[in-house]
């Protein structure tokens, strides 16, 4: 994808501009490729963007069920591995700050904008990179990801924003993508959220220890045995 | 200090010495690894959107070696392998290799452990260590002596060598300064922009932290200004990096917490030390230590600071 990776300095600087002039967005040259971007998300949310570009008060309120929905279309269509970007692009800070701050702003201002005493909620925006409101939907994703949208719909089904939380924020020095998706083979067999809730909590807390002292691949049934026994052991 | 997990099982010594051969390829050609000054080391001949494959090459001796070296402390009948891990920050990734080395099958010529990594998949650096490991449990109940083995598949017994730690953005040495003429005649001489997220692992590197110099004030040093090709420093710019390390420090101090700082000053070697090769805190870390600075209170740091060689 042709983007301008935005440095947190000029990110903040962008949120600053939008703020004190109350407007969600200003007019910005985009490549093609944003563009395009920012024709879809127009599109998906145009009943909830602002009115006009230029006005801050008319944005309406996206709602968190929308999260996993918004995660599938950016991670296997808007945004894939197919050809759009790669996980070197993925993984720099840069090009998610550009899409927040500078090519999709409206979005985060109506999903992140109304809590908290900013009414720009810079964790989401930029300031945050485990926060960053299409970064952690984009990695949730990458980090279920069983091989295709039904497969992976499938063990994400019961997922909300809590758990987003807890597998995205745990990047210690670099996610085991193999071990997150035999994580997530477990959750998808649990039945409802507060099953999850807990049950991941545990596990990832148990992970992360267990983690620096033992390797999946020589576990017994390998990554998926690994995770199983994550829950297992956290369990009791 | 980092300090790895003390698991309650004995495990390899830090000073077993174990000879193996590193090898790094792309496409199966081989790759010269060239070492930069801050201890990581740069494949010039690589990029990114090339995959990546990392090779360790043992001899029938040292294999054997290593195989008596485990058998003082695992259970008999149990097995153990070497595998690769690897692990980048920057890039959200870590992992292990499928390939691995039985130390316990028939060990009759030199054998090699490889993985490879896609195309377009990492960036900042890439941490390379090689790991012993049980690859096999025994069920028989342990013998006299030995209850207190580790007897858990998977379980990680030891490391060989060092990491190695490859450099794939950023320089790893040179403070990054830019010149700018967007500043006007009465902005400062010059300004540190610190835009990392975690010094530990942040890259020290002109995405995170540079010194804007102001080519409009009238004090800017001649080699920085327009159409001068000149970079040898003058003694001002280096005053300026001196001071910037030394700002750079009360930054860590002031946003990371005296804490944080004291674990990366106290850090006894690169090995152990908990963070990354290349990151900010490592380019403090290398400063702090060999110009001997002090930072017992805000006026002696800038003190200690002017005393660094450029």
């Amino acid at each position: 994808m042709n983007y301008k990776p935005l440095k947190k300095t000029e990110a903040r600087a962008l949120i600053d501009s939008y703020a004190s002039v109350g407007v969600t967005e200003l007019i910005h040259d985009l490549t093609d490729d944003e563009k395009n971007l920012k024709k879809k998300f127009g599109e998906r949310y145009w009943d909830k963007f602002p009115s006009s570009s230029s006005s801050d008060k008319s944005f309406k309120k996206i709602d968190e069920k929308d999260d996993l929905e918004l995660a599938k279309l950016l991670y296997f269509d808007w945004l894939s591995l197919d050809g759009v970007i790669s996980i070197r692009e993925a993984s720099d800070d840069g090009f998610w700050r550009n899409l927040t701050c500078r090519v999709v702003p409206a979005y985060t201002r109506c999903r992140w904008g109304h809590s908290g005493e900013s009414p720009w909620n810079e964790g989401r925006f930029y300031n945050s990179p485990q926060r960053n409101s299409l970064k952690v939907l984009w990695w949730f994703l990458h980090l279920a990801n069983q091989g295709d949208k039904i497969k992976t719909s499938k063990v994400i089904r019961n997922c909300g924003s809590d758990q987003i939380s807890q597998i995205v924020d745990r990047v210690g020095k670099g996610y085991d993508v193999e071990l997150t998706r035999a994580i997530f083979r477990v959750l998808g067999k649990l039945k409802n959220q507060t099953e999850i809730s807990d049950a991941l909590r545990k596990a990832m807390k148990l992970n992360t220890m267990r983690r620096e002292t033992t390797s999946p691949t020589f576990f017994k049934n390998g990554y998926d045995g690994y995770a199983l026994a994550l829950f297992e052991a956290s369990s009791k | 200090m980092k300090r790895r997990p003390i698991p309650p099982y004995p495990q390899l010594g830090d000073d077993i010495f174990i000879e193996a051969y590193r090898t790094f390829k792309s496409n199966d050609k081989e790759l010269t690894p060239r070492d930069l000054d801050d201890g990581t080391i740069h494949l010039d001949e690589w990029t990114p959107e090339k995959e990546l494959t990392v090779q360790m090459a043992f001899e029938v001796s040292a294999l054997k070696s290593l195989k008596a070296e485990c058998s003082k402390i695992i259970r008999k009948n149990a097995e153990c392998s070497i595998a690769i891990r690897w692990s980048s920050k920057g890039s959200m990734q870590s992992g292990w290799s499928n390939d691995s080395i039985s130390l316990f099958d028939k060990i009759d010529g030199p054998r090699t452990v490889s993985m490879t990594i896609g195309t377009g998949s990492l960036r900042d650096t890439i941490t390379i260590e090689t790991a012993v490991l049980i690859s096999k449990a025994t069920s028989k109940a342990a013998a006299s002596g030995e209850a207190h083995r580790c007897n858990i598949q998977g379980a990680i017994i030891g490391h060989i060598a060092h990491p190695s730690v490859i450099r794939i953005d950023g320089t790893g040495s040179v403070f990054p300064v830019y010149p700018t003429s967007d500043l006007s005649e009465t902005d400062p001489l010059w300004q540190l922009e610190c835009g990392w997220d975690d010094c530990r692992f942040s890259t020290f590197s002109k995405e995170n932290v540079r010194i804007l110099i102001n080519t409009n004030h009238v004090d800017c040093p001649n080699e920085w200004k327009e159409g001068n090709n000149e970079r040898n420093l003058s003694p001002l710019s280096k005053n300026i990096i001196r001071d910037a390390i030394g700002t750079m420090l009360i930054h860590v101090k002031h946003n990371e917490g005296e804490d944080a700082w004291k674990a990366i000053e106290g850090s006894a070697d690169l090995h152990s030390a908990d963070f990354e090769r290349g990151s900010i805190a490592h380019a403090l870390w290398h400063f702090f230590n060999t110009y001997e600075m002090n930072d017992s209170s805000p006026s002696r740091l800038m003190e200690s600071s002017g005393k660094i060689k450029l």
